[in-house]
């Protein structure tokens, strides 16, 4: 889809106000009855458990299918196996052909979404029905899931109404359990008739050639029960070595999809089971396997941790960006995170090109992953190969060129703080915006560019204490240096009292980020050694930022410079720079072990939000809370702490719409509870100011190395 | 003997959670009378009851069907069943249902009633993991977790119970057996 066809549609869903509504009540009792299902479990233990498992089958995934296969068919199942949609569509409809089938019963399987099977067995002529209620409703309307697990998620009670009184011929009333009690009576003679069943499978298991299958409403077991015949569509992913290994997986699946202990119905299905609608009374059970380029992803060491995945779909569940547009605007067919990765590889780039752009990279399906797939990392491989593919976008490459060369950028930002004097308003907000950035842009103000730069103030901040205590070496990062040098100031006024010996290398720059959200991984890798270059890593027990999503990312340079033996010299120094990496809170709270008797009690009601890239990426949760705390503020915890800003640096460029409700969403939560909202990353103190100051709030966002400083230190 | 009274009251809480309803009877005998008292309430006729001999002891005036289960399908209101097992930390039942019968009788109704001994009840679903091994080694083998009634939340998330299978589900334990 062409970006500006998917833009419109994204805006469409923007305005649904039923959509809007449906989706956010979601988010919020998802993460609900998510906590309070594994509140008394391990899920960290079980998460890894399932990512070992999963990594084990998928290296070894043929041998894995012919053991299956050895099984199942020594049982009378036979089994085949489809490379591409096309050769899966085709076995099905011979399979029916032979059996002389005229009518379908389905039960929910997304992989034959992903091969479209329905459309291509109506083409020759066979009746397909889908029984799981919500894909029976999108087959009426004729259109695809909005949800892996809940398929009809975006639609309303009065638009099924209107459906099903079209196909009873009735005038219905819009109640749900009257809705429900119409498809089990319009179904339950599909059932009873039908020649031939299809299913998906949840799990092959090789060593005995079962297959399970996991359902709420029951469809799956009359599905596999009443017709002849039974084709069982399964990914090749979702072979286990044993029965242990499946209910591994059953333990974590239903309560991460919908926070349920697990579905009302678990069928375990070997051989051919006895049905006196077959002659001779037993069943004749197909099980097609589908590869579609799943063989070619397991030997791929970038992308194969894709197929740990289990389809729960709680990466949708906790998507900021879901949370705003709904399943149809943000997936092809697979929904969610995993869904702008799948519908790469499973529905070419003309349909991914688009849509894998829309990740605001926040890490929340990270953070939930039942097969703890760094879902981002891979979102972000999959645009870079995109990029290599096509050739460069003309923005990624200008925008690469100028992070590289470190003076030009500097340079580039000093003109603009003096092209931009005639548009800077009283409070030092941008008046109007620069014609450069579209009118889209306008939902928050804009900070101005600082008359002085952190490094051009440097030479009057410095000091040299006799006996420090410790040695830290400041990253100030690009929105600091330039925009929010007060920041850095207020930080370095605290470690100066705690006789703390701070330094700044001017050889520093960008911290690449940008450069990887836009998908140009080698640059961001030049741009790590440059900045490795420009720290004496020696004469530094930390090097301290202020910005969680700058932290995280310099976190990661020694994995991304590890794995190219071309630079060997890198491999250490890159190490040990990540080792050195300190976010503020953490330095402060941990290090430095600030304690209440350094402050004074205060007034002021403060809020909290979370930056993702500190929070999730970093790992650093309570420090800052406690910190507030500390500090002698009275700290006000609230719903959406967690919830990404809208920001998401070049995301907020990119989809501006999208990233304008999240921030509203965000703001709502917080309007009337407090009087300062506090954060520990300038990307996000940017959209939340920008967003309170078109308000007019009284909320004033501030960093939290401000609010610990300013006199508050005794 | 302790642990094993905990698993009861677990599995039985758990069972609950998602609307089952449970009763606690001494003998298979009660059992059938609840299911025959169950039927009179709600002015239901057959009862299909695919195990024979458990068939031979409801003395009552409806129809309970058990060879004809097949030929009746359509005309299932009450499926009774002897479960093979009880889940404690999800509150699920294991049903062995390499029968057909067993399959149709416990889909097709509106009532599922299932009776389960409270000496089969285990933990969890791992510690059944050797005896389900030993039914998926035979050449055939269909077993069913069941977890409380047939629901759906596919319009408006709202949970609805009974879409295509039973619209109750109703557990009894068998105790001291």
């Amino acid at each position: 889809m062409k970006k500006k066809d998917y833009k419109k549609e994204l805006d469409s869903a923007l305005s649904n106000n039923f959509l809007r509504s449906a989706m956010e009540k979601f988010a919020v009792a998802y993460r609900d009855s998510r906590t309070n299902v594994f509140s008394t479990m391990d899920v960290d233990g079980l998460i890894e458990t399932i990512a070992n498992s999963k990594d084990k089958s998928i290296c070894k995934i043929e041998q894995m299918f012919e053991s299956f296969k050895t099984s199942a068919e020594k049982k009378g199942i036979k089994v085949h196996l489809a490379k591409d949609a096309k050769a899966a569509n085709q076995i099905i409809l011979e399979i029916a052909k032979n059996g002389g089938v005229k009518s379908i019963v389905k039960s929910k399987s997304m992989t034959s979404e992903e091969i479209r099977l329905n459309h291509y067995l109506e083409d020759y002529g066979i009746e397909v029905i889908e029984t799981d209620l919500g894909e029976w409703i999108i087959q009426l309307r004729n259109e695809g899931p909005s949800h892996m697990v809940m398929p009809a998620i975006h639609l309303s009670k009065e638009q099924v109404t209107e459906l099903f009184s079209d196909v009873t011929g009735e005038t219905l009333d819009p109640d749900i359990q009257t809705l429900v009690k119409v498809a089990r009576k319009e179904l339950r003679d599909k059932y009873l008739t039908a020649d031939m069943g299809i299913s998906g499978a949840n799990f092959a298991i090789a060593e005995t050639g079962t297959i399970g299958i996991v359902t709420n409403e029951g469809n799956a077991r009359l599905v596999t029960t009443l017709p002849k015949i039974h084709v069982a569509l399964v990914g090749l992913e979702k072979i286990v070595p044993d029965l242990d290994s499946a209910l591994d997986i059953l333990n974590i699946l239903p309560k991460n999809a919908t926070g349920q202990n697990i579905t009302s119905y678990v069928t375990w299905i070997t051989g051919s089971n006895e049905c006196y609608a077959a002659t001779d009374n037993r069943k004749e059970i197909h099980i097609v396997f589908l590869d579609n380029g799943r063989m070619e992803m397991s030997k791929n060491s970038d992308f194969a941790e894709v197929l740990r995945c289990i389809r729960c779909g709680a990466c949708a569940n906790v998507c900021p960006v879901y949370r705003m547009v709904g399943g149809h605007g943000l997936g092809h067919i697979y929904i969610g995170a995993i869904g702008l990765i799948l519908t790469f590889f499973f529905h070419g780039t003309e349909n991914a090109e688009s849509l894998v752009q829309n990740c605001i990279n926040c890490g929340a399906c990270k953070d939930v992953c039942a097969a703890g797939i760094d879902l981002p990392g891979v979102i972000k491989k999959v645009q870079s190969k995109i990029i290599e593919d096509k050739g460069k976008t003309l923005s990624s490459s200008l925008l690469s060129k100028i992070l590289l060369n470190r003076n030009f950028f500097h340079r580039l930002l000093k003109a603009a703080r003096v092209a931009q004097k005639p548009l800077v308003g009283k409070e030092g907000f941008l008046r109007h915006l620069p014609l450069i950035v579209s009118k889209d842009h306008n939902f928050r103000a804009l900070p101005k560019i600082a008359d002085r730069s952190f490094r051009d103030m440097w030479e009057d901040i410095k000091y040299k204490l006799e006996n420090p205590e410790l040695k830290v070496s400041v990253f100030a990062g690009c929105l600091q240096d330039f925009v929010y040098p007060e920041h850095l100031i207020s930080a370095i006024e605290i470690l100066k009292s705690e006789n703390v010996q701070v330094s700044f290398s001017e050889g520093q720059s960008c911290c690449g980020l940008p450069l990887e959200m836009m998908g140009d991984s080698n640059a961001s890798k030049n741009l790590a050694k440059q900045n490795i270059d420009g720290f004496a890593l020696e004469n530094s027990h930390y090097i301290l930022t202020l910005c969680g999503s700058c932290g995280s990312f310099l976190k990661k340079y020694s994995d991304k410079l590890t794995e190219n033996p071309k630079n060997p010299d890198y491999k250490d120094k890159a190490k040990l720079f990540s080792e050195k990496i300190i976010l503020l809170s953490d330095l402060l709270f941990n290090v430095l072990k600030l304690s209440e008797n350094d402050f004074d009690e205060k007034a002021a009601k403060v809020l909290f939000h979370s930056s993702c890239h500190a929070g999730r990426g970093l790992k650093i949760s309570n420090e800052p809370r406690e910190l507030i705390t500390k500090a002698g503020y009275k700290y006000v915890e609230t719903t959406e702490e967690n919830t990404c800003c809208g920001f998401g640096g070049t995301y907020s460029g990119k989809f501006p719409n999208i990233s304008s409700n999240i921030l509203e969403m965000k703001m709502n939560s917080y309007e009337g509870k407090g009087d300062i909202l506090v954060t520990e990353c300038p990307g996000c103190v940017l959209q939340l100011t920008g967003g309170f100051a078109k308000k007019d709030s009284t909320i004033e966002v501030k960093h939290l190395s401000e609010i610990l400083c300013k006199g508050s230190l005794k | 003997m302790q642990t094993k009274v905990n698993y009861i009251a677990e599995f039985v809480n758990n069972a609950e959670k998602v609307s089952a309803v449970v009763s606690k009877k001494r003998t298979m005998d009660e059992a059938v009378l609840y299911c025959i008292e169950l039927c009179n309430q709600n002015n239901q006729k057959s009862i299909a009851v695919p195990n024979i001999l458990l068939a031979k002891l409801f003395k009552t005036k409806h129809k309970v069907l058990s060879d004809d289960i097949y030929d009746e399908r359509a005309n299932i209101d009450i499926g009774f069943t002897l479960c093979d097992h009880g889940i404690a930390n999800t509150g699920t039942l294991v049903l062995n249902s390499s029968n057909e019968k067993t399959r149709i009788a416990t889909m097709l109704c509106d009532i599922h009633v299932a009776v389960v001994k409270e000496s089969t009840v285990v933990q969890n679903a791992k510690a059944l993991s050797e005896t389900l091994k030993d039914g998926m080694n035979e050449n055939s083998d269909y077993t069913a977790f069941i977890t409380g009634a047939s629901r759906t939340a596919d319009i408006e998330r709202t949970l609805a119970i009974g879409v295509h299978g039973p619209l109750e589900l109703h557990i009894i334990v068998l105790e001291g057996s």
